[in-house]
């Protein structure tokens, strides 16, 4: 089967035992891999009645289509579970190398089943799969165990997918950590994982992905390495990175601040991509295959927190533990938060956004130093954040009630769910919908939750548009998006799925000729924007099938109401006018929320269509 | 003519030399030519000097804001004292 090794190892925890399943070749076809294939084997394995921190509960971690090979910038993997955090239909994407390591490794995908008895970790090399003891291990955090792990298997490159003490003690957003802060970051995989106690996944392997027409392969890669090397897009990411975002986030009102209330913090520009390039910055780090490496090599040598060497943050992190608790951050401390966080292993931004929302609780006087166990949760005390952060990784104190996240918080405390800065129980991450408003219909609609990454809602609004899928550049704050954000959406869940990272500037002409000459297929693309769409139906059909409607396609109050000073100026998304617009144009029913069934047999989905009940 | 600030957004700086200019022009496309003409060549020797061989311009992929507003390429307003222009790149991720 070219392109793919041709089978999946199926773990079950339980009995120890470790089967190669021969890949599902339909499905494989028509999900193509990473989050789309991982969804597709994960609908026909969860209903309601899954416990998600339960044995039946699978976690599926599947490399892209195209990781391993030579494309430029291929190495996203992706995961799917059902979520012990939102308790339905959770995914999450990483780049570093560990997927193509692991399509190396022998594998098109793990499905992990049951919970052992006690901690272990698997390691696979050159298609071998086998079980090692983990008790040592357990308590680690996520850098220690990958430098034991390397040691126990006495080899330096091994590639390593693991989890830290905040999914051992069941944060319910613990993430898996790959390298130094590569994570499978949203909605609890990792607590998942703990659950099992899998402490970690190594995997080493031959560079060998079968390919239909190596050489034709050979040269579309090639063509496409070119046009990434010579984006100027590569060139800015190279240079500042995802953090360069925090000057625009600034222009732009992007950055929360204050828990959603005020305009970003223009202070965080001392912390931003751009002034890490010119204080600080001593390096780069790539992905594997990846030309643009845009992750940064910090020396800091002032501040309370120096550092000989450590990765720079992303802007995620950067806004979602600082300006999120008004905190005025230098780079030192931000480094030390990032680090704190990516140790314990946990979601920065529903990590940063809950301390964010217990922050703004203790300025409203809902929270006293009583509750919060003697932490003065003022804006700005960068002190009492740390001590949070530590807490909620720890699970203990106040911030066991932190690690719930907001949903749950708002709930405790008898505080209205519009309070509550999430949709289907995810916390929205860093790009404020009042900014763009594109983002309010990605952030309701997202099947998982609020999701940034499921759409190129900023960059169509910012003015670059997006010629491959015919989108003009339009205003921020108009909205008529629907179209706009049905189409990258569905783009963007064919390029996780083929395991492409937003930032590579391939042209889809070029993805379609590296995909053709991986697999065989004679695809074109209009054949693969339509696997998009199958996989965004397909990942909302299972949404559905876990319990979700057309009533959580919402937005919370909070974020609603206007923010008249910075870059916002005041301007809110009219969700009532977008999302019937958006619903007509997915045809979901505007009552259940469910694709309809005439869409779904379109997409060659039927068995889908039967099973949520489509009509 | 009105006297406006350019702010050239994060790793712009980087690219241009500097973070923010200050210039006299009537409207937008003005602002435009201006920067095209004193930082069109730095931003190329940039980009040049980082290997990239592919003649490319500063509008390829970047976005211009006036006042916080977005404004598409054809945008031609009248600018006045005091009025603020954002120059940064449109791009999506992280």
């Amino acid at each position: 089967m070219n392109g793919y090794q041709g089978k999946l190892l199926i773990a079950d925890l339980s009995t120890g035992t470790l089967i190669d399943e021969p890949l599902n070749e339909k499905y494989a076809r028509d999900f193509l891999g990473g989050t789309g294939l991982a969804a597709r084997y994960l609908f026909d394995l969860v209903d309601e009645r899954t416990d998600p921190l339960g044995p039946d509960n699978p976690l599926i971690l599947m490399p892209g289509l195209l990781n391993g090979s030579s494309g430029p910038s291929v190495s996203r993997w992706g995961g799917a579970t059902k979520s012990p955090y939102t308790g339905h239909y959770g995914d999450s994407n990483a780049g570093a190398w560990f997927g193509a390591e692991l399509k190396k490794a022998g594998f098109d995908g793990i499905i992990l089943k049951g919970q052992a008895p006690e901690p272990v970790f698997l390691f696979i090399k050159d298609g071998i799969a086998e079980f090692r003891d983990a008790k040592n291990l357990w308590g680690k955090d996520t850098i220690e165990t990958q430098e034991e792990i390397k040691k126990i298997c006495k080899d330096k490159r091994i590639q390593i997918a693991c989890i830290g003490p905040a999914s051992e003690n069941r944060v319910l957003y613990g993430n898996i950590m790959s390298e130094h802060g590569h994570s499978l970051g949203r909605a609890g995989l990792g607590c998942v994982m703990g659950s099992k106690r899998l402490k970690a996944i190594a995997v080493r392997g031959k560079p060998h992905v079968p390919m239909a027409d190596p050489e034709g392969f050979r040269r579309a890669a090639a063509k496409a390495m070119t046009e990434v090397k010579e984006a100027f897009l590569t060139q800015w990411m190279h240079e500042g990175g995802t953090a360069s975002w925090v000057d625009s986030a600034i222009a732009y009102g992007d950055g929360p601040t204050k828990y959603y209330t005020a305009p970003t913090m223009a202070e965080a520009t001392s912390i931003s991509g751009a002034t890490m390039a010119e204080t600080c910055q001593t390096g780069h780090t790539a992905c594997f295959g990846c030309p643009i490496a845009c992750r940064k090599v910090l020396r800091i040598e002032e501040g309370r927190y120096p550092y000989e060497k450590i990765e720079g943050p992303e802007y995620e992190s950067l806004i979602a533990l600082g300006a999120m608790m008004g905190l005025d951050l230098d780079m030192s401390t931000a480094a030390y938060l990032n680090d704190l966080c990516n140790r314990y292993g946990y979601d920065t931004i529903s990590g940063g956004a809950s301390a964010g929302y217990a922050f703004y609780l203790y300025e409203l006087g809902v929270l006293s130093e009583k509750d919060t166990g003697g932490l003065k949760l003022h804006w700005g005390n960068t002190d009492s954040a740390i001590e949070l952060l530590h807490q909620i990784g720890k699970n203990n104190g106040f911030g066991a009630v932190v690690a719930g996240g907001t949903r749950r918080m708002a709930q405790k405390f008898d505080r209205p769910p519009g309070e509550a800065v999430q949709t289907k129980g995810l916390e929205i991450p860093m790009h404020d919908p009042r900014a763009y408003h594109s983002m309010a219909l990605v952030y309701a609609t997202a099947p998982r939750g609020a999701d940034h990454n499921k759409s190129d809602g900023y960059q169509v609004e910012g003015g670059a548009g997006h010629p491959d899928l015919g989108l003009d550049a339009s205003d921020r704050w108009g909205e008529e998006k629907a179209e706009m954000v049905y189409k990258s959406q569905n783009f963007r869940a064919l390029t996780d799925s083929l395991g492409i990272c937003h930032f590579a500037q391939i042209p889809f002409a070029l993805m379609v000729e590296m995909v053709n000459a991986a697999t065989g297929w004679d695809t074109t693309m209009e054949t693969l924007l339509n696997a998009g769409e199958r996989i965004f139906q397909l990942q909302r059909a299972l949404s559905c099938k876990l319990g979700i409607s057309s009533r959580d396609d919402m937005l919370p109050e909070l974020i609603l109401r206007p923010i008249p000073d910075g870059g916002q100026e005041g301007h809110v998304p009219n969700l009532e006018k977008m999302l019937p617009e958006y619903y007509q144009v997915r045809d979901w029913d505007p009552t259940t929320g469910k694709p309809s069934r005439e869409r779904l047999e379109r997409l060659n989905l039927p068995e889908i269509a039967v099973a949520i009940g489509a009509r | 003519m009105a006297e406006v600030m350019v702010n050239f957004l994060g790793p712009l700086r980087l690219f241009l030399g500097e973070p923010s200019v200050i210039i006299e022009v009537d409207t937008v496309n003005q602002a435009r030519k201006y920067i095209e003409k004193h930082y069109g060549p730095v931003f190329r020797k940039k980009l040049h000097s980082l290997g990239v061989k592919k003649e490319q311009s500063l509008w390829d992929h970047s976005l211009l804001l006036l006042n916080g507003r977005s404004l598409k390429k054809e945008d031609d307003p009248v600018l006045n004292d005091r009025d603020r222009l954002d120059l940064g790149l449109a791009i999506a991720g992280g």
